[in-house]
């Protein structure tokens, strides 16, 4: 009951002095929204490319030439077959193509379509393609990025390589990769295997690496030690430290995240302050009265303390609902740009939702504490004195 | 009801240039007695208000209030009294101007236990007795000196205090809304309300009920 | 007077939960077929590196590529295009 009229009070205050607030609210919205939208961007980044692992190879095995990778034996797929607690023993051929020295590259990969999983994936993502022409001639499925520069450089429906020999191999586009695999295929040209070795000049006993899986993790460590002790000169990769070079890639506490937080922060309680010491004598003269007519300080916190938290609250749900409309619904304008950066060819991502509760929190409490700080503390310091001054 | 004792009130104490507000008051005021404290300005009328009503501290002394010593009261307790025993009517009103006149009014039952519907028909009471009723709804920006002197007296009502002080209460007044004032404190003292104005409006000189005249000068009672 | 004033406030916070609300559902019921697309393509290829842009981020500039004015086959100098070769 006694709550009631102090609620009724504080909503009172709240919306007779609108003014006053919607300069802070419309700050902290945009601070919270830009923190947010980082926060969204690359934990949805972070997601995808950890979910994606998952389906991918435990290990790969690659050649090693004087510390460079070259390619591989396809020999070496009978030996690792006969390594027990290894399965799924495939060979890969990829590498880069770059249309002109220096230039805009784009990733090759080579796939056997006539394995069944690779036949059944394909069309899976390719429904409107007609497979027999697929099959029927040297074709690709190129990635948007690919799709964007070639038509620019007028190559609408077909793309000729140069080969290492000096001709040229021409092959048709036969449809551009759904853009919501831009993510890892903005830049990537799909094609059978062996016309990729005919691209890259390999030799037909050699493949670029060699992708095996191990389903019980508690062999990995053995399985790397055999593979070393098969190939001398081999370079194992296993998953665990794609992984961490995945975490790392947008790690919100390192770098680059960490000064823009700090430098938000910052800005923020400047801000703050020089907002809430503009009303400062309005306030003064406001608490003053309350303390005049009967309200204690404990009343006057309380007071200050409920109508803080209203716009706090307020303010951060509508900056974190603004982000994730701006990220996951119109997939960040202008701020993907920022992430993804200019190198090689132009990217837009499609993000996928990702919401990391404990962020959330961490990042309510890193913007409310400041805010309850700048409040609190100036009306704890007027509430103190004599009221009588504090009405002057 | 009110016993004053060698109250002293020093301001900025600890500086180079102390000012001393009051020196040694001593006053007794009965139950339901009004007090004209006359004086010019700087004489320490508002200062010794301020320290009945709580608003401040003395340096040194004791205030009494009802067998209660409100000198040393801690803040809860001071408050406490404020809301409960003092209705104080300001000579600037200070009234909160974004509120309407009857948020203003019951701002100082909010902090009781009082549930909302209590708190409003209080309010109302109070607003008749002020004869501020018709315009309960409107802001205090929108209101003449003399309604915003009547939803400040109303407010300072609306606690049904023992106390009532004033302030200056006519400074910002004409003459007819200075008239009906005094009407309204001939009323509470009729009431039974124990009445404290400091002013040095001649108005005063001439009241249609019972008083007594306190002058002060420098910080100190020079007649009564 | 006062029931008006408090049921901004309560209108105020009902709005946002139905905010909250509506994120929450999209969240829930985000359509997979986008994500299913993705998937596909990183078992058929087995590869789930992130393209280039964006494993290496470098910011856009402006101007474009950056020749070094005597030397045109020099490499451009704001690109770091050696390194990704790798």
């Amino acid at each position: 009951m006694h709550n009631n009229a102090f609620f009724h009070f504080l909503s009172l205050l709240l919306f007779k002095q609108k003014n006053k607030h919607i300069g802070a609210i419309f700050i902290s919205v945009i601070i919270i929204f830009l923190l947010s939208s980082v926060l969204f961007i690359s934990s949805s980044l972070q997601k995808s490319l950890q979910s994606m692992l998952k389906n991918q190879p435990d290990f790969t095995i690659s050649r090693l030439q004087a510390g460079r990778a070259v390619d591989t034996p396809t020999e070496w797929i009978e030996k690792i077959v006969q390594i027990d607690g290894v399965s799924a023993v495939t060979p890969r051929v990829y590498g880069r193509y770059f249309f002109a020295p220096n230039e805009n590259s784009f990733l090759i990969v080579g796939v056997d379509f006539f394995d069944e999983q690779s036949n059944r994936s394909l069309q899976e993502l390719m429904e409107t393609t007609d497979l027999k022409s697929f099959f029927a001639m040297p074709s690709m499925l190129v990635g948007e990025g690919v799709q964007k520069f070639m038509t620019a450089h007028y190559y609408s429906d077909s793309f000729s390589f140069k080969l290492p020999n000096g001709s040229f191999k021409k092959v048709a586009i036969a449809q551009q990769l759904p853009s919501s695999t831009n993510l890892i295929a903005n830049d990537m040209i799909v094609m059978p295997l062996e016309l990729a070795k005919e691209i890259f000049a390999m030799e037909e006993e050699s493949i670029t690496d060699i992708a095996l899986n191990v389903p019980n993790d508690a062999e990995w460590d053995t399985i790397v030690g055999k593979l070393h002790l098969l190939f001398y000169d081999a370079q194992v990769i296993d998953k665990r430290e794609i992984s961490k070079a995945y975490k790392s890639l947008y790690n919100y506490k390192g770098g680059l995240f960490l000064i823009l937080y700090l430098i938000t922060i910052i800005t923020f309680m400047l801000i703050l302050y020089q907002r809430y010491s503009m009303v400062y004598s309005a306030e003064k003269k406001e608490i003053g009265i309350l303390r005049a007519i009967g309200w204690s300080i404990q009343d006057i916190l309380k007071l200050k303390f409920y109508e803080t938290l209203v716009i706090v609250i307020s303010s951060f749900i509508l900056g974190v609902v603004l982000a994730y409309i701006f990220v996951f619904i119109f997939d960040a304008p202008l701020l993907q740009e920022i992430f993804l950066g200019g190198e090689n060819l132009a990217n837009s991502v499609v993000f996928v939702p990702t919401i990391e509760f404990g962020i959330l929190g961490s990042l309510f409490l890193f913007f409310a504490l400041p805010f309850f700080a700048s409040v609190l503390i100036p009306v704890w310091k007027i509430a103190v004195t004599p009221p009588k001054e504090a009405m002057l | 009801m009110i016993e004053i004792e060698n109250i002293n009130k020093i301001f900025n104490e600890k500086s180079s240039e102390p000012f001393e507000a009051l020196k040694d008051i001593t006053l007794h005021i009965a139950k339901n007695e009004a007090i004209i404290l006359s004086g010019v300005s700087g004489s320490g009328k508002s200062t010794l208000l301020s320290l009945i009503a709580s608003l401040d501290k003395p340096s040194s002394g004791k205030i009494v209030v009802d067998g209660e010593l409100i000198s040393k009261l801690p803040d809860l307790h001071a408050s406490h009294y404020r809301a409960k025993s003092i209705g104080f009517i300001f000579q600037h009103f200070n009234l909160l101007e974004a509120l309407s006149v009857e948020e203003n009014i019951i701002a100082p039952l909010i902090p009781s236990r009082l549930d909302m519907p209590t708190i409003k028909k209080q309010a109302q009471e109070s607003m008749q007795r002020a004869g501020i009723a018709h315009k309960a709804s409107q802001t205090i920006r929108e209101l003449s000196g003399g309604e915003k002197q009547r939803c400040a007296i109303a407010r300072a009502l609306v606690t049904d205090p023992k106390l009532i002080i004033c302030d200056e209460p006519t400074a910002n007044l004409d003459k007819a809304n200075s008239l009906k004032f005094i009407e309204i404190l001939s009323t509470l003292k009729a009431l039974g309300k124990t009445i404290i104005v400091a002013t040095h409006d001649p108005i005063f000189d001439s009241l249609p009920f019972e008083s007594r005249v306190i002058k002060m000068e420098d910080g100190r009672i020079v007649d009564e | 007077m006062g029931w008006r004033v408090s049921r901004e406030l309560v209108v105020g916070f009902v709005f946002l939960g139905l905010l909250v609300s509506g994120l929450m559902v999209h969240y829930l019921l985000y359509s997979t077929p986008k994500e299913q697309n993705i998937q596909t393509l990183s078992r058929l290829t087995t590869f789930s590196s992130p393209s280039l842009s964006v494993a290496f981020y470098e910011p856009r500039l402006p101007s474009g590529n950056a020749m070094h004015p005597s030397y045109p086959s020099m490499p451009s100098l704001n690109k770091r295009g050696f390194i990704y070769a790798q």
